[in-house]
């Protein structure tokens, strides 16, 4: 991306404003799911030392998506050369160098998190596959640091977890210019959908049952706030103003109206709200479905936000 | 308030997942979803598909038809907008097409949605296949070849009421209670075949019995039917004027001047002077007295009838009333007809906005188009079609 | 609890909830359910994805596209999907299988679904709606054509399923 610090929108000015493709909702959701990872995978090592398998190896799956997510946002650089300047120094009052930062911090405790949460037999394991690469005893000594350090980490890593959620959400509300943006309560919003898409992607595994309720039950209140403050965000736009009204109005009327509704409102929050419900209710077997249409909520969010506030 | 609300296009979307979902979820529970249980239906020893399907038609139908007795909706106009024109050709060979297709695959085109939606990797292969099915065909029908099948038995919106030569007033009534009557009797016949064929069905298609709900259900369409012939009797403001023309607005028309004027037949009944003067592209002179020369009731109802007078029309001559297309009347006459195309509108101020200059390039484009053409040809005479009667339809249960 | 995946709604009810539904559409959209027209929307799209321009050249594929009464469609038969996969988990029958009678194997099922396909996706655009936009709807507000189309997919139906009831028997 451009490094964008202006306020402004004017045609006249600035006649390509509309810069941001693919690209920055797909880095958005996955750095999001990243983050609702770390901080779902800690609250569950914090609560039961015993989990099964998937769940143990799923502490890998956040560095993995932010991985993912950072090279998408590298395909959409306009200087790649220039990524490393991102690193030279701290600039307090822009959210992407904060980003970055805290993109740094990310791996250590993720993998120290992840690493620390495998048993002995899958951590040897691990050991044996980086001792091709020479980094065997690397591996193993991290792993007695984190084993003890564990509380501290865990916590520490639900703390990097809620700043990269936030931190999605923040980098787009800091762009002034954009009226749809403009709203304090994207950063929670973000937050709140990477919870839940994180949740829902570790439901796509074969987790224990145990471990299934307690997700499920964090997924379904995840939802449950992300309906409410996506209500509350509708409500703030709608009366801030002529540019928030008309903003809002993309969504209540406008343009982008039945994308949202349809893909995010209704298949992304209410259904798969209403089976995870059931599910519970009726005693019925676990399904992948679910879990599949909190993702393509997910993302669906990020992209109708993205292309329509550049609208 | 009056039905249809028609809600702007993106509400509308809105609106059209929450139906949809009903749609869907409603089809899965009455087993649609199923293959084995829609191709039963052609074994004789399962009848679902019949029963859900009329059963839904006669509860819909019924619906309009009481909306419209409270004067909440118009049947007719309802029907002319959610409708397709009546194509028999196509419809009957494409019905017999459709229905191999139904017993081939297991589903139709709607349900086999629904059956990929419940994991069935038939419905998935079935919804592939209408999807290539669809584009094959809409690539030959304009080709000529197929265009003249595809266009064949072209009868415009044709409704069962006018094909009985029922009154356009009371007709769909008649026929909606008509329906409902045969509807409850197939019914009452479904469950006897079943019981007669129960000894060799087998299991994997089980027939769901009507028991006490389905008893409810016959009574409730009873009484639905009754109502609705109730409420034709008491007169509501909607009816009283007999059949009531459908408003057609100088802009509306124009357009489809230009865009289909094969679908319209203008009738101009003013003095045949004053038509000859000026009318209409393509318009017919008949004066108001001659109306009925020209044989309404037996013409072709393929095309919409436009009714043009010298001032707004109030109620349709009783001549153009027996047509069994489409009747319109030209809001406001030919005196609205010559204020909007006729005279060249006024140049819009500097600043105005967008809507407005649109309008005004869309009216001057017409009052140039409507007074820089050629004299018009002289109107054809007026001749009476030689009305052959045509042969009252089959009807009945197709079990 | 195990859900019985054999217990289907009581048909009649079933019947007069689909209507209520479509009742719903007349009365709020004007216009009834439909499925085809979502089915000719997602070719559209595929053929713009492999040869752009075609469609713009093809009248009825350029009216489809900018039908908003397709979108309409469109959007419906999404909802159709979720209300599906709703009804389908709640019951039981959520579960990847072929639907097939006991005489036929996999493959041939799902070759023959396939040209099942072909033939009602044709046979829709000819007769301008399927079962749900023709019959159903159509039917319901008394059109000659809907109820001409109904007895032909009946007809066509019993006609045929003699010679292909090893599919199903």
């Amino acid at each position: 991306m451009t490094e964008l610090d202006i306020a402004r929108h004017s045609r006249l000015i600035d006649p390509q404003l509309h810069i941001w493709g693919w690209e920055i909702p797909v880095y958005l959701f996955l750095g999001g799911m990243a983050a609702g990872l770390m901080i779902v995978t800690s609250l569950l090592a914090a609560r039961r030392p015993e989990r099964s398998a998937a769940a143990r190896w799923l502490g890998f799956a956040a560095p993995l998506l932010v991985s993912v997510g950072m090279g998408a946002l590298f395909l959409d650089l306009a200087h790649k050369i220039h990524v490393a300047r991102f690193y030279l120094a701290l600039r307090p009052t822009s959210p992407m160098s904060w980003g970055a930062w805290i993109l740094v911090a990310v791996y250590p405790m993720s993998l120290l998190v992840a690493l620390a949460g495998l048993d002995d037999a899958q951590a040897e394991r691990v050991a044996a596959l980086a001792g091709r690469a020479g980094l065997g005893g690397l591996v193993r000594a991290a792993r007695a640091y984190a084993l003890r350090h564990a509380p501290a980490l865990l916590r520490a890593n639900l703390w990097v977890g809620v700043a990269l959620g936030v931190y999605t959400g923040v980098l787009l509300s800091t762009l002034g210019a954009r009226a749809l943006w403009s709203s304090a309560l994207l950063g929670p919003i973000f937050l709140v959908s990477g919870l839940s898409t994180g949740a829902a992607f570790l439901l796509l595994f074969a987790l224990d049952a145990e471990e299934r309720r307690l997700v499920t039950r964090w997924d379904r209140a995840a939802i449950a706030v992300e309906a409410a403050l996506l209500v509350l965000f509708l409500v703030g736009l709608s009366t801030s103003g002529a540019a928030g009204h008309a903003a809002a109005g993309l969504l209540l009327g406008g343009p982008f109206t039945a994308e949202f509704f349809a893909l995010v409102v209704v298949a992304g929050l209410a259904v798969p709200l209403l089976m995870e419900t059931l599910e519970s209710r009726l005693h019925l077997g676990a399904t992948r479905i679910a879990p599949a249409l909190v993702l393509a909520g997910g993302l669906a969010l990020r992209w109708i936000l993205v292309v329509a506030g550049q609208a | 308030m009056t039905f249809p609300v028609l809600p702007p296009l993106e509400l509308g979307l809105v609106a059209a997942v929450l139906i949809g979902f009903g749609f869907g979820f409603v089809l899965e529970r009455a087993g649609f979803g199923r293959a084995n249980k829609l191709a039963a239906q052609f074994y004789g020893h399962d009848m679902t598909v019949f029963k859900v399907m009329f059963s839904a038609i006669v509860t819909a139908m019924l619906g309009v038809v009481l909306a419209s007795a409270l004067g909440l909706a118009d049947f007719r106009a309802l029907a002319d907008h959610a409708t397709s024109g009546t194509y028999l050709v196509p419809m009957i060979a494409g019905g017999f097409l459709l229905g191999a297709g139904f017993i081939v695959s297991g589903y139709c085109p709607g349900t086999s949605f629904v059956a990929m939606a419940s994991g069935k990797l038939d419905g998935l292969m079935t919804v592939l296949g209408v999807i290539v099915g669809q584009v094959l065909w809409a690539e030959l029908e304009w080709r000529p070849g197929f265009a003249r099948f595809h266009g064949a038995g072209d009868l415009g919106n044709f409704y069962l009421w006018e094909l009985f030569r029922l009154p356009a007033r009371s007709g769909p009534y008649v026929v909606a209670l008509a329906v409902t009557v045969m509807a409850v009797g197939c019914f009452v016949g479904a469950e006897k075949l079943e019981r007669v064929l129960a000894g060799r069905s087998d299991p994997s298609a089980m027939p769901t019995p009507a028991g006490r709900p389905g008893r409810f259900v016959f009574a409730g369409l009873a009484a639905a039917a009754a109502l609705g012939l109730v409420g034709l009797a008491t007169p509501t403001g909607a009816r009283e004027s007999g059949r009531v023309a459908t408003g057609l607005a100088p802009l509306a028309l124009a357009r489809r001047v230009f865009d289909e004027p094969w679908k319209l037949r203008i009738v101009d009944l003013r003095s045949l002077e004053a038509c000859s003067a000026k009318r209409i592209p393509g318009a017919e002179c008949v004066p108001q007295d001659r109306l009925g020369s020209l044989g309404l009731a037996d013409a072709s109802p393929g095309r919409d009838l436009v009714l043009v007078s010298d001032t707004a029309l109030d109620g349709v001559p009783a001549a153009a009333a027996s047509y069994r297309g489409r009747v319109l009347a030209l809001e406001g006459g030919w005196a609205a007809w010559e204020a909007f195309a006729l005279t060249p509108p006024a140049p819009p101020t500097a600043g105005a906005p967008a809507a407005e200059l649109e309008a005004y390039r869309l009216r001057a484009g017409i009052h140039a188009a409507m007074t820089g053409m050629k004299a018009a040809p002289p109107p054809p005479v007026p001749a009476a079609a030689p009305g052959a009667p045509r042969k009252a339809g089959g009807g009945g249960c197709s079990g | 609890m195990q859900r019985n995946p054999d217990k289907f709604w009581n048909p009649y009810l079933a019947g007069v909830a689909l209507g209520l539904v479509l009742l719903t559409s007349f009365l709020v959209m004007g216009s009834g359910l439909g499925a085809s027209g979502a089915s000719l929307r997602a070719g559209i799209a595929a053929l713009d994805l492999f040869a752009p321009g075609h469609v713009a050249s093809t009248p009825p594929l350029a009216r489809a596209a900018a039908s908003p009464h397709v979108t309409w469609l469109v959007f419906e038969i999404f909802g159709a999907l979720l209300g599906g996969v709703v009804a389908a988990y709640t019951s039981g029958r959520l579960r990847g299988e072929v639907l097939k009678g006991p005489r036929i194997g996999n493959g041939a099922r799902l070759a023959l679904a396939l040209l099942g396909g072909v033939l009602m996706g044709a046979a829709a655009k000819m007769t301008r709606g399927c079962t749900s936009g023709q019959a159903l709807s159509g039917g319901a507000l008394l059109s000659v054509g809907a109820w001409a189309f109904m007895f032909s997919v009946f007809g066509g139906g019993y006609a045929l399923a003699w010679f292909v009831r090893r599919e199903w028997r």
